[in-house]
């Protein structure tokens, strides 16, 4: 073999393994940490590592993960929280906070069937990004109101199906500022949820954490 | 790497003079770990074995030192929450983190004011050490029904190249020694200390500052 061909195949590989470093040294972290007392589930933790798990009738379900950008849709990474503000023309508009699920055992392919897990809140027409900051520590539904949090289930990624609907909690455990103060702020917001849609569908055990900017909601 | 060091100590106690004294000693007493002080007191009861052998002259000596810690306390508590309404909101879970550390280091010994019968003052360096640190964490009186610990600890083994000093007294016991030491060892390359899959952990990896009083025995010419 010539000279020219060896630094051919050289280059070649080089080139190769350019390409090969670019990608995984680009892979975003997954952040799953099994806890192995709730086995399926990652860790409670309030570190904004993007991680939402569950059970789901018993069985664990984690929000799924795309390690390359080119892998996508919907995200690159960890799939993240999704906070929105649905304006009615009733006395309340309802504060609705979304994630994507999909069984534990799939949860490194977005191309298995995943669910939508959402939470229904009613807030006041008047509802702030300082309301929303103060929820820390806060479980809802609380004691002393008469306000009613529903849980829904989308199942088979079928996002424009009306949601399984039942009565659900969700605890806000931390809301806490995320690094140095900059502009728009970012908060690490976790906590714990449960509840039961359609009688038979019970989520327990639920936990999340992510990082979020309150001052970007529609309020 | 392995290969290179054990070549290095071999040449290195082979080229200590004939008439040279060696010495063995034993020593214990207790160490305190700075660098968890701000949350955790983690306590050790450690116990050393040193071999040494004196090198161009008797001032200066060839030192190889290992020393295991056994953990004596290490106390702290994590926050739970539950979403049960009929139980508090938040509680705390007991924990207890009992760190095992070993240390293997060579380096050398230079002694000031050298009068071997009244006693003398040392100083001993160490460049080069490998130290090992297991941390075993345990929860007491979880209720994992209800409550889920935020943040949770794990345990963790740790490995890495450390470094230690030590400043001591030596006084003469017959033709042996008693020896009063205070030490300072520190892992080094430890700044993002976690756990062997990435995972945080609120404790550190541990430097310690021992108090030892030891049993110095000579042999040899």
């Amino acid at each position: 073999m010539g000279n020219n061909m060896k630094q051919k195949y050289l280059y070649r590989l080089l080139l190769l393994v350019g390409v090969f470093f670019s990608i995984t040294g680009c892979q975003p972290v997954r952040n799953l940490y099994p806890y192995p007392y709730n086995p399926g589930l990652s860790k409670f933790t309030a570190r904004g590592y993007g991680i939402v798990s569950t059970y789901i009738n018993d069985s664990p379900y984690v929000n799924p993960y795309s390690g390359y950008s080119f892998y996508g849709p919907p995200a690159f990474g960890n799939a993240q929280v999704a906070l929105t503000i649905n304006h009615t023309s009733t006395t309340f508009d309802t504060l609705e906070i979304s994630w994507y699920v999909t069984p534990n055992f799939s949860a490194t392919s977005y191309y298995y069937g995943y669910s939508y897990i959402d939470f229904f809140m009613p807030v006041p027409k008047s509802f702030s990004e300082d309301d929303l900051l103060s929820w820390r520590l806060k479980r809802f539904p609380e004691d002393d109101t008469t306000e009613t949090v529903s849980v829904g289930i989308t199942s088979n990624g079928n996002y424009n199906s009306t949601p399984l609907l039942g009565p659900g909690s969700i605890y806000f455990v931390r809301i806490d500022p995320q690094g140095t103060a900059g502009a728009p702020q970012q908060y690490i917001f976790s906590g714990l949820f449960q509840g039961t849609t359609g009688d038979s569908l019970h989520i327990t055990k639920g936990r999340f954490d992510f990082i979020i900017t309150p001052s970007t909601l529609n309020y | 790497m392995i290969r290179s060091l054990s070549i290095f100590i071999c040449s290195t106690i082979l080229s200590f003079t004939a008439y040279a004294q060696y010495s063995v000693s034993l020593s214990t007493g207790i160490s305190y770990d700075i660098k968890n002080a701000g949350n955790y007191n983690f306590f050790h009861l450690p116990v050393s074995l040193e071999w040494s052998a004196p090198m161009a002259n008797e001032h200066l000596c060839f030192l190889f030192k290992s020393t295991y810690s056994i953990a004596v306390g290490g106390e702290g508590a994590d926050e739970a929450y539950t979403l049960n309404p009929a139980l508090p909101g938040m509680v705390y879970v007991q924990k207890s983190i009992h760190s095992s550390l070993f240390l293997c280091s060579i380096g050398l010994r230079t002694y000031f004011k050298p009068n071997k019968k009244k006693g003398r003052f040392f100083i001993d360096l160490f460049p080069l050490g490998l130290y090992t640190q297991n941390f075993l964490v345990k929860y007491k009186n979880y209720d994992k029904t209800n409550y889920d610990i935020i943040n949770p600890d794990v345990g963790v083994s740790y490995s890495a190249l450390a470094i230690a000093s030590s400043v001591g007294y030596s006084i003469p016991v017959k033709k042996n020694d008693l020896l009063i030491e205070f030490n300072a060892n520190a892992p080094v390359s430890s700044n993002s200390f976690l756990s062997s899959n990435g995972y945080a952990l609120s404790y550190n990896s541990a430097a310690p500052l021992e108090l030892t009083v030891g049993y110095n025995l000579n042999y040899g010419k």
